[in-house]
């Protein structure tokens, strides 16, 4: 045996994040069932809306991490940037997809339908498609810096979606409810959800962090391995 | 209320399928990334010594005994 087998370890605080993320899903999922109450009218089916809601918030967050990235990309060109767009438009996308399909099926027995042409869910599907759109611009455009370079506009450009993802509800009649937690009045719902929707909160953004710092790190090799093979093969 | 509640199960289902399923391809990924990268870092440098950077870790297992030289 002449070589030494390296297995590629995680530092101390990754690991720890990772277990409170274990810990706090498994909190939220027991408060979801066991003490949160069931809602009068949409009885247990309404109990999605723990995972449907901070889905869709994290969704933004990545569009709005999407952003900054981009603007740092194209005023800095330093590659870290792009990455971590690129990061976060994977996490995005896992996040979207579960609120379309949480939201479909949700609806199906209170609407009666898996789908319609909400403006809401409209919407949320085009940002879907941003995301679709995102990976296809990077796929097909061979150079790298290039392929960066528009990437980070329709970056910029896709996150106009969000915004009139959330206003949605207010600017066309739409069968998809208004906002119950953040409005002007405050939430219009008891402090028990209130409690349980913190702390799914609390699990997703911690779950999201753990999903991000691994996909950086695999967009990070990615890059690390096509400039290795680049110096050998030149 | 019966059927409310697999709608329910159905959604919790389908989320952690998804979440686990992507953690789980991310990791994968790392390991293959990794194992290709350490294997083109040899071929670049072959008499070099592999380099760990703080968070590596050596599985001892694996390392070479004074048998077998």
């Amino acid at each position: 045996m002449t070589l030494t087998t390296v297995r590629r370890g995680r530092a101390t605080w990754e690991r720890a994040l990772g277990w409170l993320s274990v810990g706090l899903v498994a909190l939220s999922i027991g408060m979801v069932f066991l003490y949160a109450p069931s809602d009068r009218v949409q009885g247990a089916v309404q109990r999605l809306f723990y995972l449907h809601l901070p889905a869709a918030w994290l969704a933004y967050l990545s569009f709005f991490i999407i952003f900054l990235c981009s603007v740092a990309y194209l005023v800095r060109r330093q590659p870290r940037w792009d990455r971590l767009a690129r990061s976060a438009a994977v996490v995005g996308f896992v996040f979207t997809t579960i609120v379309l399909l949480t939201g479909s099926i949700w609806g199906r027995p209170i609407w009666g339908t898996w789908w319609t042409w909400d403006a809401r869910l409209t919407t949320t599907l085009i940002l879907w498609f941003i995301y679709l759109a995102y990976f296809m611009l990077r796929a097909w455009v061979r150079d790298t810096e290039r392929a960066a370079r528009y990437a980070a506009v329709l970056g910029i450009v896709g996150f106009v979606d969000v915004p009139i993802i959330h206003m949605s509800v207010r600017w066309w009649r739409t069968l998809h409810p208004e906002p119950i937690v953040v409005r002007a009045e405050g939430p219009a719902m008891p402090e028990s959800m209130l409690l349980t929707l913190a702390i799914t909160l609390v699990a997703f953004i911690v779950l999201y962090l753990v999903l991000l710092i691994e996909a950086y790190r695999v967009e990070r090799m990615k890059d690390e391995l096509a400039e290795l093979r680049l110096q050998l093969s030149g | 209320m019966q059927d409310s509640m697999i709608y329910l199960f159905v959604g919790f289902f389908v989320t952690w399928l998804i979440i686990g399923g992507y953690l789980l391809s991310l990791r994968r990924q790392v390991d293959a990334v990794g194992e290709e990268l350490e294997a083109l870092r040899r071929e670049r440098n072959p008499t070099s010594i592999v380099r760990l950077s703080p968070t590596d870790t050596i599985d001892a297992s694996r390392l070479a005994t004074p048998e077998e030289g």
